[in-house]
């Protein structure tokens, strides 16, 4: 069974922001594509810049300004279904008139009550990750687990000279997010690593790179406090495609001990890449991080403080040990060959399984499954498959 | 007048070289009228009329006085007696050079229908001084369709067309009094006389310059502009000119130049070279497909297909050594057309037709069950091609099975051949044919699959009888179009049903065989047509890339591993030791001498050009040191470099610089791979293997010989030493300098069969003169070749140079269109492993006289390493799969990936993003 044409597949969303609502969906237009699934996308608020190369190259000429009926797939997040569902009317769209799916993300255990009950709205949802898939059960909302692409285009990388990094460094690689909660993606845990493997070797030729997300105040004034030790280099300055993916394969080892990760995406392109990646043993990234094709750092799980994440009330995330991650690293600081075995065994189950091919089947079966499922396939209104309604 | 004259004349002025419309004009009838030849000869010699555009009196009488002295009819001179001697007919028309450049282009004897020919239709330049290309795309819009010295002689010249880039008859008119003051008589007076006099041509060319810059040209006496045309050009020499802009004072001293700075680095820059060389090379491949001229071959569809089945009987066979198993769902004529060819072929042994009709819905297939001795299978309702096949495989009696698309045509010898690598080699478990359109061009040569499970066909759409599609090689699969296989290795079923309906099946069968330590072969001799049938349905096409893109996710589920393994390509760099000192450099050079006494003195020839090299990570080390090597091993791991070809160097009294792998060797954890490249020539003042001023001579005794080959043995005892197949990779830089190469390549193997080896991996470096010689590595006794660039196909940078170093005379070439050059070099019937260099330079050595590269560029270099890499892929399997970079720590040849000042790590950068962009897809 096959999704016929007259049920047309749109994606609607943000496809040129350069936030994680934005690579998740760009990554499902390269992951359809990958399973010739014909798509249009649908860019809901327009507000982002569109300056990125690399956007323009996968969309092409596949936006479409109105909404259409047919299978209609929102990557938009809980607490915006509203704002989202108005702009789409207001755009002339007929929410009823077509079969919406839903792909929110989210970072903690148990997803928020009050935005599971807008998930409701729509027919069906699809998760990100199976701790994504878990969180959403916790409030009684069934899932498909689709997951995401990490694969990265291949083509032109900028060098090591371009960011200023040291050439002969074995380089540490670390994202977060100043105007995200920054407790969550834990870069004082990196910081508090990378001290220690100074201190243990003080004449180790490693650098840690920052990349700090926002340009703002916050980042500059990171910059200016590590910027006397010429062993952290933060990088401050937005990034385009080209810059972020230069960047990741710049890098020799992707670091992440996050506290809580609905998928890890970065941790995933770095391994992608071909880059070792290691993270906190906990939540999303685990959908692709094994112990035998990455370095898994150990945690124990722990309240989350008042504030440090929104809806934080009654959750749990992760702290990791920073001296296992230490430990882990020292081997393969002593021979990197170590650790690009491993990379190189990552790498290759991570675009096997999470490569756009994989999550373009993946995709495909369930719009097949939809299809399968029309009366009169697809000639009428989709039959509704409600999401189950959140438990009290 | 003689009756004898008349008749000499009348047919030589017949010839194609006379123009009719010309003759017509002035004699006021054609040809084939006597009366006008009558009219024509009548005038005084001198005052007939011009007949051709192509012909040029006065400088036909100049340069041959025997005619003038003779008084004879200088065209009718020419046509008769200049032509077949090549005289020249006009200063644009030199018939010598005509030859020389191609040496069949008029002829034997000569044509005067093929020099017209050649000049009406622009098939090469007539002289070194006009190229019709060149003059075309100067013109652009205004350019005629074809003729263009024609145009350039009937008008272009008085209008102000140039002649060539150098020449600028105003100019030439202007500087000399002597010179006619018409721009015909300026171009003829330069040709005969002012080049060979050494005149400015222009502005941007003086002859004398030219020749005090090169001395050699001074002392063969040849015109400069000639010479830059003909030779200089292609050399890379230097046009010396007046500066397009004026400079303050003389040349800038070298002194200024800053050192150690690194290159400016910005995305823009680097975006745009990485741009232009993937164009350069992709409309060089496009315009390899558009060049070929593709033969159709034989083959026939019946033009009434039920007549034909009625005709049609196979030969009884008791037991077949073959069976053709055709599965079919309609295309009753493609089907025909298919049996008739199999009946046509007449295989030199017992065959049967299995036809596995998969419950098609034409009626007309019901006649096969009439065809003699045509076994078949009918299957009651659509299984699909993966269970017709595999059902049908049970009718099968044959020690071989070929599977046969019903859209196939297998062309005479074929079954045979493809039988033969499977009786030759009980090793292999399948063999595929070449498999053409039926237009003609090559569909499939084998094919690769990469590690995201795709597969790529070898020579899609090229001419098939491109040497590297004319050797039979180990492949991982071929297409199941036509695909025969060894029952005994294929098991009880066929193809895996998961892969059912279809797609994909034949490449899990070929996996399933390899995975099995069984080969897949492919058989060049061996040819079948393939139709393709060609889906139009839109929804179908988009149901079966679906389909194909399920396989593929099944394929790289099941073989992942494999595939990744198999698609692996190794890179190997040359390496030179020379960075220690030797008692032979000592004596011969100085105390302390290495390659960085060079290096470090070098300094930029002209604006723009990188010097000095200067190292950076690694220092200005010494390769006796462990430390050294260590660091120089773990960089090259850390960039995916798998080791090193090693210069070796033994002159029969005396090995030379030894000590590096001395050191290699007594160290068994420096992580150093490597095999030995014996550098097989004289060492010489000029660093250039040559004979003149020889510091010590390459000796070829049987006694250097076979300390050589033992050493080489010695060193592959080391586990760390680079084999192919378990056998020893050992080269030879120059090869034709053996004095008897194949006795030479068999006491090696010999050598290394007694020492308990398999054998010895032989390969010789096409540098020099080995390059296009056209040479099989067989007739050497070799096993390969390994292409050195920039050896033998450097292109010549025409840009014009700011040159800072005063008498600086040296060579410059363009890196990216020496890059496209040798990507578009067609491939070989033999095995040659790919190289690529990142740059070259050798001012450290020849400070005034250096050949350098110019825009080489990281960006370039990877896109070049990646192109390398696919051919890699096509043509070579499993260990074979080698690419060679020229070179790790050439410092002195600017051929280095190791880091310097300038670039830092940015071709080893550049090098490992080739590699890892094609480690998925």
């Amino acid at each position: 069974m096959a999704v016929p044409d007259s049920l047309p597949v749109t994606f609607i969303g943000h496809p040129f922001a350069p936030i994680g609502m934005g690579e998740q969906l760009r990554s499902h237009l390269a992951a359809a594509s990958a399973a010739h699934v014909e798509w249009g996308v649908l860019d809901i608020f327009r507000y982002a810049q569109r300056g990125d190369a690399a956007h323009h190259d996968l969309i092409g000429d596949r936006e479409i300004a109105r909404p259409r009926g047919g299978i209609r797939i929102f990557h938009v997040n809980g607490d915006e279904v509203d704002r989202v569902l108005d702009a789409f009317a207001a755009r002339g769209g007929d929410f009823a008139g077509g079969y919406n799916i839903i792909v929110p993300a989210w970072e903690l255990p148990l997803y928020p009550k009050q935005w599971a009950a807008r998930l409701t709205k729509f027919d069906e949802v699809w998760a990100l990750s199976a701790f994504v898939q878990e969180s959403l059960a916790t409030a009684g909302v069934m899932s498909h687990l689709v997951g995401q692409s990490v694969e990265v285009k291949p083509g032109l990388l900028l060098p090591r000279r371009f960011f200023a990094i040291r050439e002969s460094a074995f380089v540490l690689l670390h994202f977060f997010d100043l105007t995200s909660y920054a407790a969550r993606k834990n870069p004082f845990g990196v910081l508090d690593l990378f001290g220690r493997l100074r201190r243990a070797a003080p004449f180790l030729d490693i650098q840690l790179v920052l990349k700090v997300k926002d340009g703002e105040q916050d980042g500059a004034d990171w910059a200016e406090a590590l910027g006397s030790d010429p062993l952290v280099r933060v990088i401050s300055t937005p990034l385009d495609s080209l810059g972020v993916r230069s960047l990741i394969a710049a890098a020799d080892c992707f670091v992440s001990l996050h506290r809580a990760e609905g998928f890890g995406r970065g941790l995933g392109e770095a391994m992608a890449m071909g880059r070792l990646a290691l993270g906190t043993a906990w939540s999303g990234n685990l959908d692709f991080m094994t112990e035998s094709n990455a370095l898994l750092v150990r945690q124990t799980q722990v309240q989350v403080p008042a504030d440090a994440y929104p809806h934080w009330q009654g959750q749990t995330w992760a702290e990791p040990d920073i001296d296992h991650a230490a430990a882990l690293l020292a081997p393969v600081l002593r021979d990197p060959a170590r650790g690009r075995m491993r990379a190189l065994r990552g790498q290759a189950e991570v675009l096997r399984r999470h490569g756009n091919r994989a999550v373009g089947l993946r995709i495909l079966d369930r719009l097949d499954a939809i299809a399968a499922a029309l009366p009169g396939r697809g000639r009428t209104a989709p039959r509704r498959r409600r999401v189950a309604a959140p438990t009290a | 007048m003689k009756h004898n004259d008349l008749q000499r004349a009348h047919r030589l002025l017949c010839s194609p070289f006379v123009d009719e419309e010309a003759f017509r004009a002035a004699l006021g009838g054609g040809r084939g009228d006597i009366s006008t030849i009558v009219r024509y000869l009548a005038l005084r010699p001198l005052a007939r009329p011009a007949l051709s555009v192509y012909f040029d009196r006065e400088f036909y009488l100049a340069t041959n006085p025997d005619v003038f002295e003779e008084r004879q009819d200088p065209l009718l001179h020419f046509i008769e007696i200049g032509f077949p001697a090549l005289r020249a007919p006009h200063p644009l028309i030199d018939l010598t050079f005509i030859v020389s450049e191609d040496p069949a282009a008029l002829g034997t004897p000569p044509d005067m229908a093929r020099l017209v020919a050649l000049l009406e239709q622009d098939r090469a330049p007539p002289s070194p001084y006009f190229d019709p290309a060149w003059y075309a795309t100067e013109l652009r819009e205004a350019a005629p369709t074809h003729s263009m010295l024609r145009h350039f002689l009937a008008g272009g010249l008085a209008a102000g067309r140039p002649v060539n880039r150098w020449f600028d008859p105003d100019y030439y008119m202007r500087m000399y009094a002597d010179v006619p003051k018409d721009r015909y008589g300026a171009l003829r007076h330069f040709l005969l006389v002012g080049d060979a006099e050494g005149r400015m041509a222009g502005p941007r060319f003086d002859g004398r310059l030219y020749r005090r810059r090169y001395i050699d040209v001074a002392d063969a006496g040849v015109p400069p502009l000639w010479h830059y045309l003909t030779n200089g050009r292609r050399e890379g020499r230097q046009v010396p000119a007046e500066r397009t802009a004026p400079l303050p004072g003389p040349a800038r001293p070298a002194e200024v130049v800053p050192l150690a700075e690194p290159m400016p680095v910005t995305a823009a820059d680097m975006e745009r070279s990485f741009l232009a060389m993937r164009r350069l090379l992709d409309e060089a491949q496009q315009a390899r497909k558009d060049a070929v001229q593709p033969v159709a071959p034989q083959t026939t569809l019946p033009g009434d297909p039920r007549a034909a089945v009625a005709r049609l009987a196979f030969p009884p066979a008791e037991a077949p050594r073959l069976s053709i198993l055709v599965p079919a769902y309609n295309e009753f004529a493609h089907t025909v057309g298919c049996l008739l060819a199999i009946a046509a072929a007449t295989p030199p042994f017992a065959f049967e037709v299995v036809l596995a009709d998969d419950a098609s819905s034409d009626p007309d297939m019901a006649l096969f069950a009439e065809v003699a001795n045509l076994r078949r299978l009918r299957q009651k309702r659509n299984v699909g091609f993966v269970r017709n096949c595999n059902d049908a495989l049970a009718l099968c009696r044959g020690e071989y099975v070929l599977l046969l698309n019903n859209d196939a045509q297998v062309l005479p010898g074929a079954l045979g051949r493809l039988a033969g690598a499977l009786d030759e080699d009980a090793g292999v478990a399948a063999a595929g044919p070449k498999i053409l359109y039926p237009n003609g061009r090559l569909q499939e040569a084998g094919c690769y699959i990469r590690p995201c499970g795709e597969s790529t066909m070898v020579g899609l759409f090229a001419d098939p009888q491109e040497g590297g599609f004319c050797r039979d090689r180990d492949v991982t699969y071929c297409s199941g179009a036509a695909l025969m296989l060894r029952r005994s290795a294929i098991g009880a079923r066929l193809f895996d049903p998961d892969f059912a309906p279809a797609y994909c099946e034949d490449a899990d069968l070929c996996l399933r065989l390899i995975a099995a330590g069984q080969r897949v072969r492919y058989v060049h001799a061996a040819e079948v047509v393939h139709h393709l049938s060609v889906s139009t349905n839109r929804q179908s096409q988009a149901g079966k890339l679906r389909s194909i893109a399920r396989n593929q996710q099944k394929l790289v589920d099941r073989w992942g591993d494999l595939l990744a393994r198999l698609d692996r390509v190794r890179m190997i760099a040359f390496y030179l030791p020379q960075f220690h000192q030797t008692p032979e450099n000592d004596l011969w050079w100085g105390s302390g001498f290495t390659e960085w006494t060079n290096v470090v003195k070098a300094r930029p020839s002209y604006e723009g050009h990188y010097q000095p090299h200067l190292p950076a990570d690694l220092g200005f080390y010494d390769l006796r040191t462990a430390d050294a090597l260590t660091r120089q091993a773990t960089l090259a791991r850390r960039y995916g470099i798998e080791g090193f070809a090693v210069y070796y160097y033994n002159f029969g009294s005396q090995r030379v610089l030894g000590a590096t792998l001395e050191t290699v060797r007594a160290n068994p954890n420096i992580p150093f791979s490597w095999c030995l490249c014996w550098a097989n020539e004289n060492w010489t003042r000029h660093w250039d293997g040559g004979a003149n001023e020889i510091l010590v001579e390459q000796s070829y005794d049987a006694a250097t010989l076979e300390a050589i080959i033992a050493d080489a043995v010695a060193h592959a005892a080391d586990p760390r030493y680079l084999t192919v197949n378990g056998k020893p990779i050992f080269l030879v830089y120059r090869p034709l300098l053996l004095p008897d190469a194949p006795g030479f390549a068999a006491a090696c193997r010999a050598g290394f069969v007694r020492a308990g080896f398999p054998g010895v991996h032989l390969v010789y470096v096409e540098s020099m003169e080995a390059v296009d010689r056209r040479l099989k590595q067989t007739d050497l006794g070799f096993d390969a070749c390994v292409e050195f660039p920039p050896h033998g196909r450097a292109v010549p940078a025409e840009s014009a140079a700011d040159i800072i170093k005063p008498g600086w005379h040296g060579y410059r070439y363009d890196y990216p269109e020496t890059v496209r050059a040798f990507c578009r070099r067609d491939s070989v019937p033999y095995m040659r492993y790919p190289s690529v260099f990142p740059s070259w330079d050798n001012t450290p050595r020849q400070p005034m006289q250096g050949t350098s590269f110019d825009g080489a560029t990281p960006e370039a270099f990877r896109v070049y390493a990646e192109e390398k890499i696919d051919e890699v892929r096509q043509f070579l399997v499993g260990e074979e799969r080698l690419l060679f970079v020229n070179a790790w720590n050439e410092w002195a040849e600017g051929a280095h990936l190791e880091p310097d000042t300038g670039f830092g790590h940015r071709w080893l950068e550049a090098l490992r993003d080739a590699a890892e962009a094609k480690r998925w897809g």
